[in-house]
């Protein structure tokens, strides 16, 4: 099967930079699925692998189900215009996120908070920028689908 | 004493027994909210007929008893809805429309139900972005993010739509709704009467401008609602008869629309002098008008003359326009008639009816043939008695179709 | 179940999210406009776009959504269980109206349908108080 690379897909990359609303899902072997909002996400060394940091109080349950099902599943929304992809991969490691990785996570959340505010207000944006971003776990994941997610006729076009 | 030991069984039963007692005295103290705010409604509200004094009402009561800041209340007109009053927005917007089904009101409005609407910007971002095209702007708040649409109605009938409003997402709770739905039964009678009321005064001012009051109180009759077929009253009354000379060729070298325009410009100035010297129109015939006075001849005749006079700055007026200038007959008569309503069954019309109409009718034909364009009969200046203010000039005898004695005539002009 | 406190999380003034999985127990992850509260224990999700999530509830019934409170941005998970789906009734008339209002204003409503309200009981639901720092130290 030839290697996925990512850089095929701008506007999913496009994402990355936010304003964005993100989720980590994991599943674990009864099938029970579990959520977790991440704060950052970026590509990895290989070009089919990205790194979702997801905060250490919102990680534990996908730290436990990695371990027996190691399928997982990304979501990135733009918080302005909706535009939505989902990346569906397996899980190729998980370790803290180092000091480059945290930076990320706080340059993500107040660009996610700047966009808030123009739809929420500065009350909103102000609650939004409480989300605890630190200390954090990297999850990497190796993907192998890419979803169109964008409310509207393209919804869960496979794009991968 | 050892205290009373309970089973686990019986503490159970008396900790639900305290839960239902609970929840009855919450049930209880809504109750008792509702009614209050019904009583207050009753008082406040209820008593008045006059829509806008209504509204006013309403939207005092909403703001200072509930605490809603911004109000609209939207009227039915059928396929669409009309904003007939606001509260707290700064552009009124009053007269804008909404189409039944469109946006929270319209579709309310639809389904009859109530809405409660929050985080609509972000909502209506979301249509935006799955159907690619802009949602449409609805005369609400410019940011208006949380909304409650309930449907006013009376019965089956849909009276309109009350609409609160908020700039905040999350403005309004299920007790904003519990309230709406309360007062919104009372709100829609209210509105339902008021409005009736004023279709009802519409109606006959509209009746009244078809068969004048005047008529009606010769009659005796408040409103024409009182009227039926044979109604009538005699008596003396004096009639005017005026027409416009040769209108005929005239109307041939303009439009329809335009001699139409002519005629009710010429009408127009001629109706209000009738009534400024007491009389009233009975009827118009095309450009003819027939009016009645019950009162003195003398109104007739210083109606009359001065249409005559009103007559000159017209043709002024017409001419500056390119018209040539028009001559009018003017024929009075006095004697007795019967007013009263003809006509059978669903089609009925209040008119008078004697041999005075009938002459007056021929003294305006006579003019035709006479230097003058205001006769008057023997009668009338037997009326008049010594009327110093008039000149009042012979002009013979003319004979009147279907009348075997030929009538006395007179030309009456002011006394300079 | 679900209190009065958790109530202005279920009025589509933020969207939420949910996961579910597939019946090889691959995750699905969907943001969606509006958790509906049915009653004190269950609560029910519009059928629209996001087919993937309604493929993998027919297999596999249970889920997880993540609301969040306006007020405070407060984070809220709630796991659930499809345990129906309706498509008339009260429950759906009241969502079906709601979709309608806001398609109607971009003259979308023939096409901007409910399929179909799909109600889950709900087993727990979890304030992540820990996620936010508390408001007084920003």
């Amino acid at each position: 099967m030839p290697e996925l690379d990512l850089s095929s897909f701008p506007e999913a990359l496009a994402l990355f930079d936010g304003p964005i609303s993100m989720v980590l899902g994991s599943s674990n072997v009864q099938k029970r699925p579990h959520f977790a909002r991440a704060q950052g996400v970026r590509r990895g060394e290989a070009a089919d692998e990205i790194v979702v940091l997801v905060p250490d109080i919102m990680a534990a349950p996908i730290v436990h189900d990695v371990q027996e099902n190691p399928n997982l599943a990304t979501t990135l929304s733009h918080i302005a215009n909706f535009e939505t992809r989902q990346f569906v991969g397996v899980c190729t490691g998980i370790a803290p996120a180092g000091a480059a990785d945290l930076a990320l996570c706080d340059t993500m959340l107040e660009r996610s908070s700047e966009a808030v505010a123009m739809f929420f207000g500065e009350e909103g944006a102000n609650n939004w920028k409480r989300m605890v971003t630190r200390p954090a776990q990297a999850v990497h994941i190796q993907v192998c689908d890419i979803y169109d997610q964008t409310p509207g006729d393209r919804a869960g076009a496979k794009l991968v | 004493m050892s205290e009373p030991v309970f089973s686990t069984e019986i503490k159970q039963q008396m900790s639900e027994n305290q839960r239902q007692i609970d929840q009855l005295n919450e049930q209880l103290s809504r109750k008792t909210d509702e009614i209050k705010i019904i009583q207050t409604i009753s008082s406040e509200i209820l008593n008045t007929l006059d829509l806008e004094v209504l509204f006013g009402n309403i939207m005092a009561l909403m703001h200072e008893v509930f605490g809603f800041d911004y109000c609209m209340i939207l009227l039915n007109e059928g396929s669409l809805l009309r904003v007939a009053a606001s509260h707290g927005h700064d552009d009124q917007g009053l007269g804008i429309t909404v189409p039944i089904g469109k946006g929270v009101i319209g579709t309310v409005a639809q389904r009859r139900k109530i809405m409660r609407m929050m985080g609509l910007r972000t909502r209506r971002r979301y249509v935006q972005k799955v159907t690619g095209t802009d949602t449409e702007a609805l005369p609400t708040l410019e940011d208006a993010d949380s909304q409650i649409a309930i449907p006013l109605q009376v019965k089956d009938k849909l009276v309109g739509v009350y609409v609160v409003e908020s700039e905040k997402a999350n403005a309004f709770n299920a007790l904003d709704e519990e309230i709406l739905t309360i007062v919104s039964n009372q709100v829609a009678a209210a509105i339902d009467n008021a409005a009736a009321y004023r279709e009802l005064q519409l109606l006959a001012e509209a009746n009244s401008r078809f068969v004048p009051r005047e008529f009606l109180s010769l009659l005796q009759k408040e409103s024409i609602t009182e009227t039926e077929l044979n109604d009538q009253t005699e008596g003396k009354m004096t009639v005017l008869f005026s027409d416009i000379r040769d209108f005929t060729p005239l109307s041939e070298s303009m439009t329809p629309a335009e001699a139409f325009a002519f005629v009710n410009d010429y009408l127009g100035t001629m109706a209000p002098i009738i009534r400024e010297y007491g009389g009233f129109i009975d009827k118009y015939i095309g450009d003819a008008i027939m009016a009645i006075f019950p009162g003195s001849p003398q109104d007739a005749v210083a109606a009359g003359l001065k249409m005559e006079e009103s007559l000159q700055h017209f043709n002024q007026h017409t001419a500056t326009a390119g018209k040539p200038p028009i001559r009018i007959g003017i024929g009075i008569h006095t004697g007795q008639l019967v007013a009263g309503i003809i006509g059978f069954a669903d089609r009925l019309e209040g008119t008078v009816i004697g041999d005075c109409v009938n002459t007056a009718s021929r003294l305006e034909g006579a003019t035709k043939d006479l230097p003058v364009s205001l006769l008057v009969s023997e009668t009338v200046v037997e009326e008049l008695g010594d009327a110093a203010e008039y000149a009042i000039d012979s002009l013979g005898e003319v004979e009147i179709k279907g009348k075997k004695e030929k009538l006395k005539v007179y030309g009456i002009a002011p006394r300079s | 179940m679900i209190s009065e406190e958790l109530m202005p999380a279920l009025q589509g003034i933020v969207p939420a999210w949910i996961v579910t999985t597939s019946d090889d127990n691959v995750p699905n992850c969907t943001c969606i406009s509006q958790v509906y509260p049915v009653d004190e224990n269950h609560v029910a999700l519009s059928n629209q776009f996001f087919s993937k999530t309604f493929r993998n509830l027919q297999s596999n019934p249970h889920a997880v959504v993540q609301v969040i409170h306006p007020a405070d941005i407060g984070m809220w998970l709630l796991e659930i269980e499809h345990v129906r789906t309706e498509s008339d009734g009260p429950l759906f008339d009241e969502m079906d109206m709601q979709l309608a209002a806001i398609a109607s204003m971009s003259n979308m409503e023939d096409v901007f349908k409910l399929q179909s309200a799909y109600v889950f009981k709900v087993h727990s639901v979890t304030q992540l108080s820990e996620a936010l720092h508390p408001a007084a130290t920003l």
